[in-house]
């Protein structure tokens, strides 16, 4: 009998119906041959998945390496099947009561190394994902609350959107399951689009419960206008700079003040690396949340390694690009509405006359867009150009509306809804429709929510999120005139497909939902301290639970209420306010002695 | 027989300056047995303190982790802390004399002892000092005319008075203590001295010029004379920087002991030199505590009378506040960090040769040290009756047991005596 069918026979014992799936199965996915050391070793054209001279003990370096963090209470999720050396690497380095779990991409991977390297001695320690992604990710959330990934890069790349999908699928999951509650300092800019959804930000985690500590430096805004007044324009950078340096390190001392478990800083929002290097070496768990397009606005390149988790309104090009500039965690979160803000409402008959119209566009005067909207004009249909940065409009002076000044949100929510077709067209620096547009704007959102009815330019990551039974799509920038026209004088459909897009934006597109996605990432990467703290399990009654081992902490922790987060401060401050005369017995005073070197230690958190 | 613990967590200084109060208790308590409780890098010391049964070291690193790891595993963090108590208690103290003001000895009191003499006697939440400890803050906050030695009054914490005898270290083992190069330097009849480089404050260090200066002097004036630089490891580039300055003349003479030798290792060498020479830091007082006679420069912040080199017959330059004497302005407003412009170098060596002085230079004052039933004190150079009269028997009378502290009478007395070097009259 050979590997293949020892190894067959030894998986049904554990996993019958993936052993009968292997049997089927063919492989080829790896060349495999002998490295020097005489173990096989295997890879895919010229990429090695393990070391062509000793894939062993490369696979015991790495497991040493993956488990640096692991903490005892947490399965193990491994990415990345290769010849599973490094998988047998860590079952002898973690202990027996380990749950190791193997995501299986693509049979054809496990059946090659299967057919070369036996599993009987460790194989039984292993469960093995396979098949439907949603099935998968339901078992995994139901039966560990503590999960762990840990990559073989080289295998893990074989099957990269996979892998994506496959943790975002859990991701999500794990995000609704959320029900601890956190202390979050979110860090806006001194002015310009990011200052909104900044405000939807702070909204949602609100309302999800959260503590938030908004350091917002708009009310700075005043200052770093009068700047503008200096004619030098190099006096002038190096002063807007040193400005936006001092707001950085004004956001550090709040930070130190009421220390936060994350800081979620918005895009524009005035952190250096310098700062963010020393929120780091305080403890303190950074994210970026960045809703610009990465080739506008480039100045994630200098802070890319200085945030924990990047999270960026565009797909694959942006996550490679931030990933090569040396972020850690990147990941897809696209902007959102605001129920609260972004609504069906009823204007007066004044505000009809001013703000309503057959087509409207809202934004700022990008070359696409002076290039594109005149074609609406002279039509049988009224058009208003609304928004600014419309110097010199030309033609479309006519349609500019309000002398082309900046339109706030409850006006521009009022246009929505005073609009029959609301025109969206993505900025692009360029003639026409972006070839490389991916992510989307914020108005698809905000417009949807309203109830309003718009047509949008195709972008590619449009259809994950509206199909078009609830937008009008664009296509070519020849199409917006037969589009407009054609939806104009369709009011029914008008109407079901507004209606449709509303429904869906309240049930997925929502900054709550955005805020539950982000916390949801940083709380699966970080199982052992902020997942912790989103699963609840840190709170009074769950701590009181899980105090077998100790249960001297048990009277410390009753008098507070049992959904209260309670950290080693609380019991100590709990313990100091019993008053001078209080007699303490020897756990609070071991409590207050650990407390007295926490302080010592001068991490934030 | 009752089981008593003594608790000194602060630094090398502060721990040999405990040792008269040990002492004392062990007069007072002498069928009893008495343990240490002290920082943990001067474990090794405190086994060569006298009379002492079991030191333990409270290891600041382990609790920081243990403190840390609350984070991970609030169950797994308590287990390590009681696992960390547990390793070092072996019946709980009926008693322990606390020296520290800091929360982390007033908790640590509480948790190994039944009852607390010293800060925290009131409890470990109380805020109320005990009266001597109340004392050394007055004395930190007006400085005044102060004669009490800080070793006298840990006695007073304590509850005793300062011992009979001057204490000093078990003799080290010389066979275990002695670093390598020892034997060889030491042989011959030779006039040894340690000079201390560092400090661990750097407003109480010497200016390497002066300690440059200082050395070629006396190994110009005194043929015999042999120095061994005396420091910890941080100290090790400015020693090199003065044995580079030094003329290849002396090098010979001259041993870098800086950041070689343990506490243990620089007790032993310390006993084995004639005088020790440096500004109020821990190998200062370490020599004190070792037999050898010491000379000390007293600037900055430091003050003769509340802890200079404890007993008989040591001396020690005290750098005087020009700049009040001149303004008549009150010295604790300007006194803080004073550095001298004129250092007394050839005054100083002249003292190490012949026991003698015979010019004090402008700016410095010098003191000897004595000892009487109240404990350490100095006396002034060319005045030796212009300490103030009876200070420290009425502090004692006023502090020493009562219920009832009078404070306005004790500040006044610390007013009255003027500020605490004052040499002028």
């Amino acid at each position: 009998m050979n590997v293949f069918q020892d190894n067959l026979r030894f998986l049904r014992l554990y996993d019958p119906l993936l052993a009968g799936q292997l049997r089927d199965e063919k492989g080829g996915l790896f060349t495999i041959q002998l490295a020097k050391n005489g173990m096989p070793t295997a890879r895919v054209h010229e990429q090695w998945i393990h070391s062509a001279y000793d894939p062993w003990k490369e696979a015991q370096a790495w497991a040493e390496h993956a488990i640096q963090d692991y903490q005892p209470g947490e399965a193990l999720l491994v990415i990345g099947v290769g010849l599973l050396y490094h998988v047998e690497a860590l079952t002898q380095q973690l202990s027996k009561d380990t749950p190791i779990l193997m995501l299986i991409p693509d049979q054809r991977e496990l059946f090659d190394a299967l057919t070369v390297r036996p599993l009987a001695k460790w194989g039984e320690r292993i469960q093995w994902l396979w098949g439907n992604i949603e099935d998968m990710v339901k078992h995994v959330s139901q039966s560990y609350s503590r999960i762990r990934f840990v990559s073989h890069a080289p295998s893990s790349a074989l099957h990269e959107p996979y892998v994506r999908e496959f943790q975002q699928a859990l991701r999500d999951r794990v995000s609704h399951q959320c029900g601890g509650k956190l202390h979050v300092g979110v860090v806006g800019p001194i002015y310009g689009g990011s200052l909104s959804v900044t405000r939807h930000v702070v909204s949602a985690l609100e309302y999800l419960g959260h503590r938030v500590s908004w350091i917002d430096h708009s009310i700075h805004h005043p200052g770093f206008k009068s700047l503008d007044t200096l004619r030098d324009p190099q006096l002038r950078m190096t002063m807007q700079s040193r400005f936006g340096d001092l707001l950085g390190v004004v956001s550090l001392a709040h930070i130190a003040e009421d220390p936060p478990d994350l800081v979620i800083a918005m895009a524009q929002a005035p952190l250096s690396i310098q700062v963010l290097e020393q929120l780091r070496k305080k403890k303190v768990v950074t994210a970026m949340w960045f809703v610009e397009n990465f080739r506008h606005l480039t100045y994630w390149q200098q802070v890319a390694s200085g945030y924990d988790f990047w999270f960026v309104m565009q797909q694959q090009a942006c996550i490679d690009a931030l990933t090569h500039a040396g972020a850690k965690h990147v990941s897809y979160l696209p902007l959102a509405a605001n129920p609260d803000v972004h609504r069906p409402m009823s204007c007066s008959q004044e505000e009809q006359a001013e703000l309503g119209a057959d087509v409207s566009f809202l934004g700022a005067g990008y070359p696409n867009r002076r290039q594109l909207l005149p074609s609406l004009l002279n039509q049988d249909w009224s058009f208003k150009l609304w928004g600014n940065e419309w110097d010199n409009p030309g033609p479309l002076g006519a349609a500019l509306q309000r002398n082309g000044e900046r339109i706030d949100s409850e006006t521009s929510v009022k246009i929505f809804n005073e609009t029959k077709v609301n025109l969206n067209l993505h900025s692009y620096t360029g003639q026409g429709f972006d070839p490389a547009g991916d992510g989307i704007n914020p108005r698809t959102f905000e417009i949807a929510a309203c109830g309003a009815f718009q047509i949008v330019d195709t972008r590619s990551l449009l259809s994950q999120h509206y199909d078009e039974t609830m937008l009008g799509r664009l296509h070519n920038p020849e199409d917006i005139v037969p589009v407009v026209q054609r939806f104009l004088h369709d009011p029914d459909t008008r109407q079901v497909m507004a209606h449709a897009s509303r429904q869906h934006t309240l049930a997925h597109h929502t900054y709550v939902h955005r805020m539950e996605t982000l916390l949801g990432t940083v709380g699966l990467h970080m199982p052992d301290r902020l997942g912790e703290m989103l699963r609840g399990e840190r709170s009074a009654a769950s701590l009181i639970r899980k105090s077998e081992e100790t249960p001297e902490l048990i009277p410390l922790l009753q008098s507070f209420p049992a959904s209260d987060r309670v950290e080693l401060k609380d019991v100590a401050k709990n313990i100091r306010s019993k008053g001078p005369t209080t007699v303490l017995s020897r756990d609070e005073l071991l409590i207050l002695m650990m407390d007295e070197y926490r302080l010592e230690t001068r991490d934030f958190v | 027989m009752t089981h008593r613990l003594i608790i000194q967590l602060a630094r090398l200084g502060d721990l040999l300056q405990s040792l008269p109060a040990m002492t004392s208790l062990r007069e007072l308590y002498p069928e009893d047995t008495f343990d240490l409780l002290c920082a943990a890098p001067l474990l090794h010391l405190g086994e060569n303190f006298p009379a002492l049964g079991q030191v333990f070291p409270l290891d600041g690193g382990e609790w920081g982790q243990i403190a840390k790891s609350w984070s991970k595993s609030r169950g797994n963090a308590f287990a390590r802390a009681l696992q960390s108590l547990n390793r070092q208690q072996l019946d709980p103290y009926s008693m322990a004399y606390n020296l520290n003001n800091h929360p982390r000895a007033i908790l640590a009191a509480h948790l190994f002892a039944q009852a607390v003499t010293g800060p925290g006697c009131h409890g470990p939440l109380s805020s109320l000092d005990p009266d001597w400890m109340h004392y050394l803050k007055l004395v930190a906050t007006h400085r005044g005319g102060n004669r009490v030695h800080l070793a006298d009054a840990f006695c007073g914490l304590c509850g005793v008075i300062p011992p009979t005898t001057v204490p000093t270290l078990q003799g080290p083992d010389p066979e275990k203590d002695s670093p390598t190069r020892v034997s060889r330097f030491f042989s011959g009849d030779r006039k040894r001295v340690a000079l201390v480089v560092g400090s661990g404050d750097a407003d109480r260090r010497i200016p390497l010029r002066v300690i440059e200066q200082w050395i070629t002097q006396f190994l110009s004036a005194c043929p015999e004379g042999q120095v061994i630089l005396v420091g910890g490891a941080g100290e090790r580039e400015l020693s090199h920087i003065l044995l580079d300055r030094m003329p290849s003349l002396y090098q010979g003479r001259i041993w870098d002991a800086c950041g070689q030798t343990s506490l243990p290792q620089l007790a032993n060498i310390l006993s084995r030199c004639d005088w020790v020479v440096g500004s109020d830091t821990g190998p200062l007082h370490l020599g004190v505590a070792c037999g050898a006679k010491v000379q000390g420069f007293y600037f900055s912040r430091a003050r003769v009378h509340e802890t200079g080199p404890y007993g008989h017959g040591h001396w020690v330059w005290q750098a005087e506040d020009v700049f009040s004497q001149k303004f008549q302005c009150k010295v604790q407003n300007v006194a803080e960090g004073v550095r001298p412009d004129y250092w007394p170098v050839q005054e100083s060596v002249e003292l190490l040769l012949t026991e003698t002085c015979s010019v004090i230079p402008k700016g410095w004052s010098l003191w000897s040290s004595q000892q009487d039933d109240w404990g350490a004190h100095f006396i002034q150079h060319g005045d030796p009756n212009l300490e103030s009269p009876g200070y420290r028997e009425q502090i004692w009378g006023k502090l020493h047991n009562c219920d009832n502290v009078d404070w306005d009478s004790v500040l006044e007395l610390m007013s009255v005596s003027g500020p605490s070097y004052v040499s002028q009259s």
